[in-house]
């Protein structure tokens, strides 16, 4: 009889204990509706990683009270994994996220319930980073030299595209995991190049710790050109909290310039927000990423559809993802700034 | 069988004294004298935690005195109170690591462990683990052990003290039993008077530590009864039996 | 030769020593329990319907499991390759470093110190720099062996320390020298504590792989783990964790074997001498 009553109360335990993880899965209902605008909107934006150069225009619009003036509050954060960002915001436990587009493409192939409503970063920053003592001039000499990755797929496909369209054979380079220290492994020289890092934020620091390196730029090497940045949030939060969204994203869009046109002041900022900051490479880090932050036709934030459709046609030709994803369908344009659209 | 003169003198205890420990030394031993006949069991007897294990690991050579001598005519063996058994091994080759100790090849000592096994009738349970038996059936294999290893001198370190009374009765008789086939020289530390009086020939009374001793009585001498008295008398003037 | 009076022992029966009983109604239970927690997890996952990339049911989970058994089974040949080279190298260094701590008091202060500091290292930090410096495999290998060779150098120190005086002063007193009472009291006398530690370790060497594989490996199922997570593949992500605590139960299970088997004596039976009417008496 006792045995029966304790193994009842472990199965009470159990479901107590396995029901709201079940209950987390259904739907994340934001407990607010569009209502009229309240004076300040308060966002949550989770950060890829710890505040960095790619971050300028948000942590400028912060610090230097655009944000407030706009009537946003936006919250920054650090997530331990960045790969649960797009989950965190498909559930609605984040407001906006940062991801990476193809993520973004793959985790929409899955049916997560989230958009693109912004590109922080227009342009790829993943790049190729070679050594320049390692007799590689074209990305064809990576032939039969070791490249290394972090592990993630789709800097893989990169590579090899790249390869492929410098007239290589990619099955001959060879490719370790190195996980996170990507740039510790170059300055080592344990692999002769690595991709995964970005030329705007490890490609300034190498080069102030004297490693003399060779960048092939994604773009320029048969890579369509895509947003490295995105800024996302879950369907769910579209719909029901447009104008708080709305309003972070023009206070970014406005910090974006701001920052353009003032480096040390995103120099500030970025420290305040980040007091870790790697202080040495920052400025070569701003004077590398500011200029690429808004596009040649000067919309900020702003994406293009067709890009991504070309993107999401790459990485079904690759791989990267099992079915058909659309571009286009993949971005909500509609509450960016009026200018940027 | 090994004949000797009833004078020879085979463990010779002088004036030894030993201190253990650190902080601060204890001084356990405070000037023991004995005199062991060969062929004779020399019963001690006293209180708990006097020194006399102390006293046995020194005339087996465990431990050196800090001053005095000890002479010791023939190599020891030495019997503890219990676990004197290695758990892993089954009671014959616990018997037999005696003899495989001075290199007796495997399958003899076995053989002879067999034979000592059913010396002190444990025939047949030489393939049990010591856990399967008795603390009594344990005892008795350990003394199976201090026979195959054929020492002159045995220690015996109140070697029936976890048992019951009758199963002690039962051991009394197996040890006289093989001392009367192997005659070796015994020292047997007890805290049983009636144990010493049964088993001895000669019982040394010793005192509460430092310990020396502090009355010797040839059992013959006196007979039982009245060797029993006097030793209970030397202990209460010891002040330790009430 | 007279032979000493026998006194037989009541109890004559054989020992049945070696053969324990299983106690079924122990297995059912064990069993039950964690098949009524799925159960329950399916009925809620059925009625609710949390998405499939949040938490998957279980036959979504047995069901993408065997869709893709095989990439499972190139995984898992990974894993339970460095989990038992990992073990293993845990084993004998453990078992190794437990002899020098036990044997020279000198040799446990001066190693003692870097034992507990190789503790605290976040193997997550040290991933990275060893599959730097040396072949995947072995930098695998290494941080499996890392995380268990803890518990099997204290379980070992423990084991070796912990003779019985007794015994050995019986033993010692007819003329074992230190070495022979090393190799046949000390040693065998530690073997029961040092499987509880290889116990530990048999599981520890599993998470140590994982660990390693999640950081810096493009193989294993803690590779899978993570790139499955980064896809999204949320039940293949739960099946890899369902093949691991498998790897973790049958090395588990091994580890008891092996120690079934070469310690015969901690088999209990019954005792011949059980029925006797004497107890026994402590001092």
């Amino acid at each position: 009889m006792i045995r029966i009553r304790r193994s009842l109360a472990l199965v009470v335990v159990g479901a107590a204990v396995l029901t709201p993880i079940a209950l987390t899965g259904c739907g994340g209902d934001s407990t607010g509706t569009t209502t009229t605008a309240a004076s300040v909107e308060s966002v949550s934006l989770a950060l890829d990683w710890y505040a960095n150069a790619d971050h300028a225009g948000i942590e400028t619009a912060i610090e230097e009270g655009i944000a407030a003036s706009a009537g946003s509050n936006i919250t920054t954060s650090v997530p331990s994994d960045p790969t649960t960002n797009l989950t965190q915001a498909a559930t609605g436990k984040k407001d906006l996220v940062i991801t990476y587009a193809p993520e973004l493409l793959i985790a929409r192939a899955k049916g997560i319930p989230v958009k693109a409503v912004a590109a922080l970063v227009p342009v790829p920053l993943n790049a190729i980073i070679a050594r320049a003592d390692r007799g590689i001039t074209t990305p064809k000499d990576l032939e039969g030299k070791t490249v290394g990755i972090a592990g993630v797929p789709s800097d893989t496909a990169l590579l090899d595209t790249v390869v492929r369209h410098a007239g290589g054979n990619p099955s001959k380079v060879r490719t370790k995991v190195v996980g996170y220290s990507l740039a510790p492994a170059l300055v080592a020289g344990k692999v002769d190049a690595i991709i995964g890092g970005y030329w705007n934020i490890e490609v300034p620091d190498l080069v102030r710790k004297g490693v003399p390196v060779k960048v092939f730029r994604l773009e320029a090497n048969g890579v369509p050109i895509y947003d490295e940045l995105v800024i996302a949030a879950g369907e769910d939060t579209i719909a029901s909290r447009p104008e708080a969204i709305r309003r972070a994203l023009q206070a970014i869009a406005t910090g974006t310039g701001t920052a353009r046109a003032n480096p040390s002041t995103a120099r500030a900022a970025l420290i305040k927000a980040n007091p870790d900051i790697a202080k040495g490479p920052l400025a070569a880090q701003l004077a590398a990423t500011l200029p690429v932050l808004i596009p040649a036709n000067g919309k900020a934030l702003s994406m293009d559809a067709a890009q991504w459709d070309v993107l999401a046609k790459w990485m079904r030709k690759n791989g990267l993802v099992k079915t058909d994803v659309s571009g286009a369908g993949a971005i909500d344009t509609s509450l960016l700034p009026e200018g940027s659209r | 069988m090994p004949q000797r003169a009833a004078s020879d003198i085979t463990i010779r205890v002088d004036d030894v004294r030993l201190s253990l420990g650190d902080d601060p030394p204890l001084e356990v031993l405070g000037g023991v004298d004995l005199l062991a006949v060969a062929g004779e069991v020399t019963a001690i007897i006293g209180p708990s935690g006097c020194g006399k294990s102390t006293l046995l690991d020194v005339i087996a050579g465990l431990l050196s005195p800090d001053s005095g001598s000890v002479h010791v005519d023939g190599r020891t063996a030495l019997m503890p109170q219990r676990d004197a058994l290695m758990p892993w091994r089954t009671l014959r080759d616990n018997v037999a690591a005696g003899a495989l100790l001075t290199g007796v090849p495997k399958g003899e000592a076995r053989a002879r462990a067999d034979r000592e096994l059913t010396r002190v009738g444990l025939t047949g349970f030489g393939d049990h683990y010591p856990h399967a038996l008795s603390g009594g059936m344990r005892q008795r294999g350990a003394l199976a052990r201090t026979l195959l290893a054929d020492r002159e001198v045995w220690l015996l370190d109140e070697p029936f003290g976890a048992l019951d009374a009758l199963t002690r009765g039962e051991m009394h008789r197996v040890l006289l039993a093989v001392r009367a086939q192997v005659a070796p020289t015994i020292v047997l530390v007890t805290h049983d008077i009636a144990e010493a009086v049964a088993l001895a020939d000669v019982v040394l009374v010793a005192s509460p530590g430092p310990m020396h001793v502090i009355d010797r009585v040839r059992v013959r001498d006196l007979g039982a009864d009245a060797t029993a008295v006097r030793v209970l008398e030397s202990l209460r003037a010891a002040g330790v039996a009430a | 030769m007279t032979t000493v009076p026998t006194v037989a022992p009541v109890a004559d029966a054989p020992p049945t020593a070696g053969r324990r009983r299983i106690r079924w109604g122990q297995v059912a239970v064990g069993i039950a329990l964690p098949l009524l927690l799925v159960v329950i997890w399916q009925v809620s996952a059925s009625i609710i319907e949390p998405r499939e990339w949040i938490l998957p049911s279980p036959v979504t989970i047995a069901r993408t499991g065997w869709e893709v058994r095989d990439r499972l089974w190139y995984h898992a040949q990974w894993t339970i390759l460095i989990t038992v080279l990992g073990f293993a190298l845990a084993a004998v260094v453990g078992s190794a470093v437990a002899a020098l701590i036990a044997r020279s008091r000198i040799a446990g202060r001066l190693l003692y110190p870097w034992i507990i500091v190789s503790q605290t290292i976040p193997l997550v930090a040290l991933a990275p720099l060893l599959v730097l410096w040396m072949p995947e495999l072995g930098a695998m290998i290494v941080l499996a062996a890392l995380m268990s060779v803890f518990p099997v150098i204290v379980a070992g120190v423990d084991g070796l320390r912990g003779t019985d005086p007794e015994l050995m002063r019986a033993v010692r007193a007819l003329g074992a020298s230190r070495g022979w009472t090393w190799w046949h009291v000390r040693a065998p006398g530690a073997l029961p504590r040092l499987f509880t530690g290889l116990r530990l370790a048999a599981v520890f060497s599993v998470t140590g792989a994982v660990v390693g594989e999640l950081v810096a490996s493009s193989r294993g199922l803690g590779a899978l783990t993570r790139l499955s997570a980064g896809q999204f593949e949320t039940p293949v992500t739960f099946a890899a964790v369902v093949v691991l605590a498998l790897i973790g139960i049958a090395m588990f299970a091994l580890v008891t074997l092996a120690e079934w088997l070469s310690l015969p004596y901690l088999r209990r039976g019954t005792r011949p001498g059980i029925n006797r009417p004497t107890a026994e008496v402590s001092p």
